[in-house]
């Protein structure tokens, strides 16, 4: 059923007793096409365009916990493509373009708002690399621009430029494409709209290994039982290295804990995503009114799920010097996740020493942006066999050769993230 | 919020610490190394879930780099495996 003003009153006037599941329970095939590993917004992605792309349906998804319950549900549902480095930029940009038509494609309201990404400087040099970074999106055909102190005071009025302050802000690089997503609805709508073309979604169905044969996917293992398949993906995030040392193989990943927390709601103040880049602070105001904070990793290795106070003071400190007034609102719910990082913070996506595996992985916390552009690319080297332009950089192998893709373009360190 | 306990100073908090990672075995560069392992060596990440032996600076203290083996799901610090 579409989803539409006249389902809606058709069934609000039937009781609301006829809504058909977003991703309705069937049993398990004993084999199919393609298995993906991980019910976020990017396997779901993955699913959807597989089956609506290119008529792939013999799919099923393998979600550990609930469909979005992981990073999908813990980022603060920026989307942008501000980025320096070509390969970085053309798949970034090339999912913003897709989530402009996004909830019409599923007849969800995922509820883009491109109310623009501020990115502030504190020095005239950070001030110049934001130029650099703005001449190369538009020379690569993307909307940025460069504002001075005034002109961002403009733009962002509750913006505090006086103050003195340790890190003063010296301008800012705008792009009015970016901005939010409702990351929930997001795997909704790729879940309601795979499983509708035939996919099969398993929640509470984590993989415990591999069957492999002469380097060669056979099955996937879980408690409910062993299934055959062509092709899998391995699309889990900050668990990605666990289940690839199951398939026999290591990723030069690491574990690292994210935070993030929002206040509680008032009425609307700020109408853009801003970024704090001194020791990172981002922050929205969401359509409720609650200001959404994140910022950079805690620092080290870790799969617990829980924050460091230090990181979050840290945020909190950052926030409050962009807008003092916040210092007055309460936390109301405040989260962590696990992000893998890579050493030069980019993703990794593509094949894996065994033949049929693929992995979608890397994303640390910059991979929700990226979602619908991971989804359609990662379809079309699944059904194809060949690895799209977009895809070809990301691939497992760069980190041997050495052609590694650093995400913030300012050379490739180890401590990136 | 961790309490790192230094060798020389004893349980102090996480914030007089700077991390500096999984420690690395790599092997000599020298000709003869197998590059493919050198790679490993260099960019695996440690046994997820396990004790990982791990280097941290304790810069508002001893000033020394020191080693500590930790649990990445709990964040407890243990004794090195034997």
């Amino acid at each position: 059923m579409r989803y539409s003003g006249a389902s809606l009153i058709a069934n609000a006037l039937s009781g609301n007793r006829h809504w058909r599941q977003i991703a309705a329970a069937r049993d398990p095939r004993p084999s199919y096409d393609v298995v993906i590993i991980g019910g976020g917004a990017h396997g779901l992605a993955v699913a959807h365009y597989l089956a609506a792309n290119h008529g792939i349906k013999n799919v099923a998804v393998l979600e550990a916990g609930w469909i979005g319950s992981g990073n999908t549900a813990r980022n603060t549902a920026i989307v942008r493509s501000d980025y320096l480095l070509e390969a970085s930029f053309r798949l970034k940009h090339f999912a913003l373009g897709l989530w402009d038509g996004l909830a019409q494609d599923l007849n969800f309201n995922v509820m883009y708002s491109p109310r623009g990404y501020v990115d502030l400087a504190h020095s005239d040099g950070e001030l110049e690399h934001m130029t650099l970074r703005a001449n190369a999106m538009v020379l690569r055909g993307a909307a940025a621009s460069v504002l001075d102190r005034t002109a961002l005071q403009a733009r962002v009025p509750c913006l505090e430029l006086d103050a003195p302050s340790r890190y003063p802000i010296s301008g800012a690089l705008v792009q009015e494409k970016g901005g939010i997503v409702r990351h929930d609805a997001v795997a909704w709508g790729f879940a309601r709209q795979a499983s509708r073309r035939g996919v099969d979604i398993f929640q509470n169905c984590p993989v415990d290994g591999f069957e492999i044969a002469a380097g060669r996917l056979q099955a996937v293992l879980t408690p409910n039982g062993r299934i055959a398949c062509g092709q899998a993906v391995i699309s889990v995030a900050g668990q990605s290295a666990v289940l690839a040392r199951r398939a026999g193989f290591d990723l030069p990943l690491t574990p690292i804990n994210v935070q993030a927390c929002v206040t509680e709601p008032v009425k609307p103040v700020l109408d853009c995503v801003i970024n704090y880049n001194v020791g990172l602070s981002y922050v929205s105001q969401t359509d409720k009114g609650e200001f959404v904070l994140g910022g950079a990793t805690d620092g080290y290795a870790s799969q617990a799920r829980r924050g460091s106070f230090a990181r979050l003071e840290d945020v909190l400190a950052r926030a409050a010097q962009m807008f003092p007034f916040l210092s007055r609102l309460r936390l109301m719910r405040h989260w962590s996740g696990t992000a893998d990082i890579a050493m030069d913070g980019n993703a990794i996506i593509g094949e894996t020493p065994v033949a049929g595996l693929m992995i979608n992985a890397g994303w640390g916390y910059a991979g929700f942006k990226a979602t619908p552009a991971v989804g359609w690319t990662l379809a079309e080297r699944l059904a194809s066999g060949k690895t799209p332009d977009l895809l070809a950089p990301f691939a497992l192998e760069r980190f041997e050769t050495g052609a590694l893709i650093d995400d913030a373009g300012i050379g490739p360190y180890p401590w990136l993230h | 919020m961790m309490l790192i306990p230094c060798p020389n100073c004893g349980p102090r908090a996480e914030e007089e610490f700077a991390y500096g990672g999984l420690v690395r075995d790599l092997p000599p560069l020298d000709g003869a190394a197998d590059l493919s392992a050198w790679h490993r060596a260099l960019h695996s990440g440690g046994t997820a879930g396990a004790l990982q032996p791990e280097t941290w600076y304790h810069h508002a203290g001893c000033e020394s780099w020191v080693t500590l083996h930790r649990n990445l799901a709990s964040h407890a610090f243990e004794k090195a495996p034997a």
